[in-house]
């Protein structure tokens, strides 16, 4: 029965029936897999392997199954599949139309593997045919080898494109039919793989096998990533039933940041191929609906991205500690990319919101997952966190989120948040709040934009836009009004720190939040927030930014003190003292009541006037002038924020004690020495506001002075007070026997004003002259100021509210990121060497260190390189719509560079 | 420095924001995000190093006041109070224990701050840059060229104490030697500085001697707006004054009620609010006595950022607008409902969280615990009103008002013997009104006062003279109205208004509600009409007569018309007492002519008067009146032009019969006797009188 010749014994047991195999299956069985290991013909192989699968395999018992069949049968078929792969791949830079025979192997090769997918596929097809439950170890080297094959097959697939280079049609069809094997093999062994158990005892080695299983899969799924949608959505399911599924076994082996990252990596990938489908679209304007299905079926892919990895993370989220880098950078890059930041694509209305909508709803969960896990905290709020431009508005609104989701956690995950990290061995972070100013900083590109976010959604009333600074603030004043008093501290050393800090638009929020704090908490907190504010001004030994920056927060708080308080306040620092005038010039007289605002105006003027008298008869020796400007800043606060509080008798004997000092003015003293521009600064608007009662002889000393002066073009912030005055003198009617003097004087004064180099002090010679124009009953001087004709139409497009230099959204967008750099910059320079009381003239005097001569060198090679890179894939192929806008904008940036760089 | 190209881009961007801000079509919101782009421009500018630190310093404390004035302020047209209407939803559902916060700062513990620390070195960097050691005893003095005043050699060496110190001062700069001073010629010029200084000074001393007239020139001291603003600052109607809170949403009606009571209540109300802007001018204190000639005082000094910031014209306007803000801002501390002891600032619980945000300046209206001379200033009706009057619940405050002002009458008193003739009306009237109205106890039951009454007759019969008439007899509420003010543009405000009427007229009880040209509002009801005053007429009556109206109501309403032909069925059923007011007979027209001519110059003899009232017969009132004024223009008439200039009033001659006679060629009967046919048979068929 058993003839020896392979041949023979095949074409026999073709006529075989189940019985007869299963009867005959021991003896059989052994020849066939020594005819098979021996053989080297791939026909006549792929033949026994055949007969084997489908005749006999099924009678093999599950036990056995492994070491009879398994282990002898597979590692020959995966030497065959290499073999054939070999083959295939020395034959294919040959293969041309021409020579038919090397084609016809190449097909035979091609079609012999797929007869082997086939035949795997079918084997495997029958362990899922099995009823009991499979145990892992039954088929131990099944899965790998067979994921081994799919794994190269679908490699294979994916570079014929350059393997077989030209006529890739000749055999397209076969690698068609060849994926497909591939692609039912897949789904027949994820089939298997779900089925099988692993509670048995020995689980040790299965683990081993099913991580790697997982790690295979994984690979696949790096290499179908872009071939079939649908296959890879479905391994990519696979791969998180599985480890969902023996969660407790596989927990601590999976390799888990691989699975992350993978992750990450499709969903950013599918992201960006939804946004370049939408830009597209949005480019070509056309609503082609072949188009906008591929974009629903990519959003939906998105989505189904998202939800796996929140799953995933909900799941293995004590494992994830050194994956959230990668997920933190995910949010960030995809919250870059979508309206309204800065470097998003420009895309749709509609197409925004379905992301909107599907996307990012879907994603948001993971945020809420990750706020108690401590790794992640540590990430985001560590102090060395350097992000790219793009993503810090990311950033910003990924703390607002958080602090919105913070409120709803229990108070312990606040903490977390909220409290500084105190213990050395801690990674350093900072609290919630200052890692929030500190983003808020770095976004001053959006900020000047501004960049407009969906604003509340109040009770009835439509939705308004609202800009970035507005949306923080509100969020974080809502946060504030939910701290539990265990963070208090924080918040307070927070806004401190951000008040004090160097940017301006930074420490005007974190005055908002304090005053809303102030509005929102106790009267005595608030008094208390005074109290340590006005010790703190005081005892600053010297004018500087930040101190006049506190001034300005000490004058708001004080408008919101409760009455009691403020008398409590008036006692605690009486104005009678000199020692206290440094801290009465920054309050603001119109926040107290009517009776104590009379009571402190009266004793401050008394106080003011003495000091200044005492200096007047004392030899006026510069050393002591510091002590006369702070009187004469209390007397300039007290005469503006006193309202009528202040009497007709004192306010003659200020405007006394100021024509006495003007009378000591000397333009070449004045010019050289600081500490006289700021008395000059501080009495030019005393002045105005006597102006109406200053005798004529008086003011033409003034005008002589300030025309000699602004000869000398005197520092900006002198030329900028001079302006104040000159803007009253609209209201004054000038007597005759000084118009000689004065007239010719203003003009020339507005005139040089009118002409000035730097912008804002021109800007506001402008807004001054034209409030001087519309009041001044002299009209004959006004065409006199307008000397040259350039500042006359200036002045007339002003008047008429129309703006020169009027720039497209791109230009401006354009800019705005490359001065956010120029900011960036100077914060940084400003807190390494804490230059901060630079001395009083600009510091574009002093030699700024400027940048190396090789910086610039390669800056420019990268540009240069780039643009060569675009030169290339233009002669390759068409150029994508949205090519020519970039190439404008950047056309524009390269403008503005060569305009600033003559 | 910065490039012309980017300088003009950033300047077209402040002057875009300059513009926003200054149009006044720029909501707070705008106008806050409008400063911070400025401030972003400044920050920029102060970074790419085009300002100096102090110049970016004194910027940015500019334009932080003009922003913290829109931000902090709760005024609802030019504040955006915080963005709390945006906060408190957020921040609503978390648990608010905010009276629980405690401080940590403390003076001490806030200089361990890293920030605070930087502060100082700046500070004492600073220190050291204004001015360099050695010139610190450099004297500023004058430059001799720039002082060369015109007024210089006339100075009169003046006597007072001032000038010898400053003499003395002088010598001892000399004694200290010239090297201090750079220049020896600036000595001398020291010594003409000097002079100039004392010049300024030398107009004080010689106006010191008019120092005891102080008191009274006093006046000028006082802001010269003082008063009239006083009284337009009261002017602003009590409403705004408790209307600005969105938490006070029901006191201000009460207060409301409590103020326009009745009108002499109202003036009580002004004053209260006036005393507090009385000024005192105690100025004993300062050495230099106010300068008479000084130019007076313009109140309104409001030079210098500061007034500007909040955007108040008058320092006065400020002080009141401040005080309201103070007041208003904390009704929540002492708040009417639950009185009870001064709870902390803000945390109260009882208002739950939404009520919660409250700004942190107490009142002190009550009791005093800090601050003894602090008076409470207007506080007082919110306290005495009355509680809330759920009648006016639903009723919009807007339309109250309108009702308060405009329809409530206050006109000169009229009495009934004003009225001429019509003895039987004006007899049926006070039976109505007078009556019941001085005896609310006899008149009850059937014997109440009928709600309606219906005066029908030509026009100038003075019907609308007999409403009057009641309004100040009856000392009753009187409401005047005209169709008018009822039907108004939109559509559902009209019947909304007849509710407004009735409801307040329900308050005020008892009310007296006079509609001129009844006619209009009440004609037929046909299918043709406009639907929106189909509804005012259902409304009116139901008010008049409906469901709702409880019979006890003291509500008179009183109609006029000269179509009464055209008045509803429903409505002339509700009207019970038609009372028909006919032509003025002869004895009516005597007495008109008699009280008319009494007042002017005139010489009728009593014979000439009974041929006008014969002649006169069929002229109604208004006819009559017309008559009389048309008589004594004769008199002017006869004169020549030339003396029309010159002639003093006796010298005009009295209005004779001549006048009359000439008077009546052209004036003549407004009412034809057709018409009188239509009010006799419409009398009889629906009158109600005899």
């Amino acid at each position: 029965m058993s003839p020896a010749d392979p041949e023979l014994l095949l074409r026999e047991l073709d006529g075989w029936d189940r019985a007869l195999c299963r009867r005959e299956l021991p003896c059989v069985l052994p020849r066939l897999l020594s005819m098979y290991q021996n053989s080297d013909d791939w026909s006549e192989r792929i033949r026994v392997l055949r007969v084997l699968t489908e005749m006999f395999l099924p009678h093999i018992s599950l036990s056995e199954l492994e070491e009879t069949f398994f282990s002898k049968v597979l590692p020959k078929a995966i030497q065959l599949f290499d073999d054939l792969l070999y083959e295939l791949s020395s034959q294919a830079q040959g293969l041309t139309s021409q020579n038919a025979e090397l084609y016809k192997a190449v097909r035979d090769v091609l079609q012999t593997m797929v007869q082997l997918l086939e035949t795997l596929t079918g084997c495997v097809r029958h362990i899922c045919t099995l009823k009991e439950t499979v145990p892992l170890e039954s088929i131990r080297t099944l899965p790998s080898s067979i994921l081994y094959v799919i794994k190269n097959t679908f490699m294979h697939c994916k570079d014929s494109e350059s393997l077989y280079s030209g006529c890739l049609h000749l055999i397209s069809d076969l690698l068609q039919s060849l994926f497909k094997e591939a692609y039912s093999l897949q789904k027949q062994l994820m089939e298997l793989l779900d089925m099988i158990s692993m509670e048995s005892a020995s689980a040790e080695d299965s683990i081993v096998d099913m991580v790697s299983v997982i790690d295979t899969v994984l690979g696949i799924c790096s290499v179908i990533s872009n071939m079939d949608h649908a296959l890879h959505a479905n391994t990519w399911k696979f791969i998180i039933k599985q480890s969902l599924k023996h969660h407790s076994l596989l927990q601590s082996h999976l390799k888990h940041k691989d699975i992350l990252s993978g992750l990450c990596k499709d969903t950013l990938f599918s992201f960006h191929s939804c946004l370049q489908l939408a830009e597209q679209m949005k480019l070509s304007g056309t609503q082609a609906s072949t188009d906008h299905k591929l974009f629903q079926k990519t959003v939906k892919l998105c989505r189904f991205f998202a939800n796996s990895l929140v799953h995933y993370t909900k799941e293995f989220i004590p494992f994830l500690s050194d994956s959230c880098y990668q997920l933190h950078q995910l949010y960030l890059q995809i919250y870059s990319k979508f309206p309204p930041s800065m470097y998003a694509p420009v895309i749709s209305e509609a197409h925004r919101d379905e992301i909107a909508r599907v996307f990012l709803v879907a994603l948001d969960p993971l945020i809420h997952q990750l706020l108690p896990f401590r790794p992640f905290l540590e990430l985001v709020l560590s102090e060395k966190l350097d992000l790219s431009p793009e993503l810090h508005l990311p950033q910003c609104l990924l703390l607002v989120t958080i602090m919105n989701k913070l409120r709803a956690q229990p108070e312990d995950v606040q903490a977390l948040w909220t409290i500084r990290s105190q213990f050395s061995e801690e990674v350093s972070r900072l609290s919630l709040f200052s890692a929030l100013f500190l983003s808020f900083q770095q976004c001053s590109g959006e900020l000047s934009l501004p960049v407009c976010l969906p604003g509340v959604m109040g009770d009835g009333q439509a939705e308004v836009p609202v800009t970035l600074y507005h949306h923080v603030c509100v969020h974080l004043c809502a946060f504030i009004a939910s701290t539990p008093p265990s963070h208090f501290p924080q918040l307070e050393r927070a806004l401190l720190d951000a008040v004090l800090g160097s940017s301006m638009i930074t420490s005007l929020l974190a005055m908002d939040s304090w005053c809303f704090l102030a509005r929102y908490g106790t009267a005595d907190l608030c008094a208390h927030h005074v109290f340590v504010i006005a010790h703190l001004i005081q005892s600053c030994p010297g004018e500087c930014y930040q101190l006049s920056v506190l001034g300005v927060l000490l004058r708001r708080m004080l408008f919101l003190m409760a009455p009691d308080q403020q008398v409590e306040f008036t006692q605690k620092f009486p104005p009678r003292e000199t020692e206290n005038l440094s801290l009465w010039q920054h309050v603001s007289l119109k926040a107290l009541t009517p009776d104590l605002r009379k009571q402190v105006a009266h004793q401050l003027c008394v106080v003011g006037l003495a000091q200044c008298r005492q200096w007047l008869s004392s030899g006026c020796t510069l050393g002591e002038l510091q002590p006369v400007n702070v009187a004469l800043s209390i007397l300039l606060t007290v005469c503006s924020s006193a309202g009528d509080a202040l009497e007709a008798g004192p306010q003659v004997a200020v405007l006394e004690v100021v024509s006495q000092l003007w009378a000591l003015l000397q333009v070449k003293q004045v010019s050289s020495q600081p500490c006289l521009q700021q008395t000059l600064c501080l009495l030019l608007p005393l002045l105005e506001f006597f102006i109406q009662r200053v005798d004529p002889q008086l003011i033409t000393q003034v005008f002589t002075v300030q025309a000699s002066l602004h000869e000398l073009t005197p520092p900006d912030h002198v030329r900028l007070a001079a302006l104040d005055l000159l803007s009253s003198m609209g209201k004054v009617v000038i007597p005759k026997e000084i118009q000689g003097q004065v007239i010719p004087k203003l003009a020339c004064l507005f005139a040089s004003l009118l002409a000035d180099r730097t912008w804002l002090v021109y800007q506001h010679a402008l807004e001054a002259f034209t409030q001087f124009a519309e009041a001044t009953s002299h009209e004959d001087v006004v065409p006199l100021c307008l000397n040259c004709e350039e500042t006359k139409d200036k002045v007339v497009c002003f008047l008429a509210k129309t703006r020169q230099g009027e720039e497209t959204a791109e230009a401006r967008a354009e800019r705005v990121k490359w001065e956010k750099a120029a900011c960036s910059a100077h914060a940084l320079k400003k807190n390494t060497d804490g230059e901060w009381g630079s001395t009083a003239e600009p510091s574009a005097k002093r030699a700024c260190h400027s940048p190396s001569e090789e910086q610039y060198k390669s800056a420019l090679d990268t540009a240069e390189g780039a643009l060569d890179a675009v030169k290339l894939l233009l002669q390759k192929g068409p150029a994508p719509a949205w090519l020519a806008v970039k190439l404008e904008a950047l056309q524009t940036a390269i403008t503005l560079l060569r305009s600033s760089v003559q | 420095m910065q490039t012309p190209a980017l300088s003009a881009v950033h300047l077209s961007e402040w002057q875009k924001n300059y513009f926003a801000i200054t149009s006044d079509t720029c909501t707070p919101g705008q106008k806050a995000d409008g400063y911070r782009a400025q401030i972003l421009c400044i920050q920029y500018a102060w970074a790419n190093s085009e300002i100096s630190q102090v110049c970016a310093t004194n910027l940015f404390k500019k334009y932080a006041e003009k922003y913290s004035a829109i931000i902090d302020s709760d005024n609802v047209e030019t504040g955006v109070n915080n963005y709390a209407e945006d906060i408190l939803p957020l921040a609503r559902c978390q648990q608010n224990d905010n009276d629980k916060w405690q401080s940590s700062l403390t003076s001490s513990n806030v200089f361990e701050l890293k920030s605070v620390q930087e502060m100082m070195q700046a500070g004492k960097k600073f220190q050291s840059s204004l001015m360099a050691p050695a010139d610190a005893f450099v004297v500023v003095d004058k430059e001799v060229s720039a002082c060369v005043t015109p007024c210089l050699p006339k100075l009169s060496v003046c006597s007072n104490a001032i000038e010898t110190d400053l003499g003395a001062s002088l010598s001892k700069c000399k004694s200290q030697g010239p090297d201090i001073l750079q220049s020896p010629p600036s000595l001398n010029c020291l010594q003409n500085s000097v002079p100039s200084v004392t010049k300024t000074t030398d107009i004080f001393p010689s106006s010191s001697t008019s120092s005891n007239i102080l008191p009274n020139t006093g006046v000028c001291a006082t802001p010269l707006f003082g008063n009239n603003k006083a009284a337009s600052s009261s002017s602003v109607t009590p409403q705004s004054h408790f209307g600005i809170g969105q938490n006070l949403p029901f006191s201000n009606q009460s207060s409301l009620l409590a103020g326009s009571g009745n009108p002499g209540k109202r003036k009580m109300f002004y004053t209260s609010s006036d005393e507090s802007c009385s000024m005192n001018s105690s100025l004993a204190f300062y050495k230099t006595p106010i300068n008479t000639e000084a130019r007076n005082f313009v109140g309104n000094g409001n030079g210098g950022e500061e007034s500007n910031v909040t955007g108040f014209k008058t320092a006065k306007e400020q002080l009141w607008v401040d005080q309201q803000k103070k007041y208003h801002n904390q009704p929540q501390r002492t708040p009417i409902s639950c009185g009870g002891t001064k709870k902390s600032l803000g945390a109260g619980r009882s208002r739950g969280p939404f009520g919660k945000f409250v700004p942190p300046v107490p009142r002190q209206d009550g009791h005093e615990n800090g601050g003894p001379h602090y008076k409470p200033h207007g506080a007082g009706p919110t306290e005495s009103s009355c509680p809330v009057d759920e009648r006016l619940k639903n009723i919009e405050p807007k339309m109250i008002d309108l009702i308060m002002h405009e329809i409530m009458d206050h006109g000169p008193p009229v009495n009934w013997d004003d009225i001429a003739g019509v003895d039987f009306a004006k007899a049926t009237i006070k039976e109505i009104v007078v009556w019941p109205m001085l005896r609310p106890d006899i008149f009850t039951g059937l014997r109440g006062p009928p709600k309606g009454i219906l005066l029908f007759g030509p026009p100038g019969t003075g019907k609308t003279l007999i409403g009057k008439c009641i309004a100040c007899q009856s000392g009753a509420t009187f409401f005047s109205i005209s169709a008018s003010s009822l039907t108004s543009k939109w559509v559902g405000e009209g019947e909304k208004m007849v509710r407004a009427l009735f409801a307040v007229a329900r308050c005020q009880q008892p009310a007296v509600i006079f509609i001129d040209e009844i006619d209009s509002l009440l004609s037929q009801r046909g299918d043709g009409e406009h639907e929106s005053s189909r509804r005012i007429k259902t409304e009116f009556l139901v008010q008049l007569d409906g469901a709702t109206t409880s019979s006890e109501d003291r509500i008179l309403v009183v109609g006029a018309t000269n179509r009464p032909q055209e008045i509803d069925e429903a409505a002339r059923r509700r009207l019970v007492k038609r009372l028909y007011i006919p032509l003025p007979e002869a004895s009516a027209r005597k007495q008109i002519v008699t009280r008319l001519m009494s007042k002017e110059h005139c010489s009728l003899r009593e014979e000439e008067i009974e041929l006008i009232v014969k002649k006169s017969d069929g002229f109604s009132g208004a006819d009559m009146t017309q008559l009389c004024r048309e008589a004594s223009l004769g008199p002017i008439r006869s004169l020549q032009s030339t003396d029309i200039a010159t002639i003093t009033p006796e010298q005009v001659r009295p209005i004779s019969f001549l006048d009359f006679d000439n008077a009546f060629r052209s004036v003549r009967p407004s009412v034809s006797s057709k018409d009188l046919e239509l009010y006799e048979n419409w009398n009889q068929t629906f009158g109600s009188g005899r």
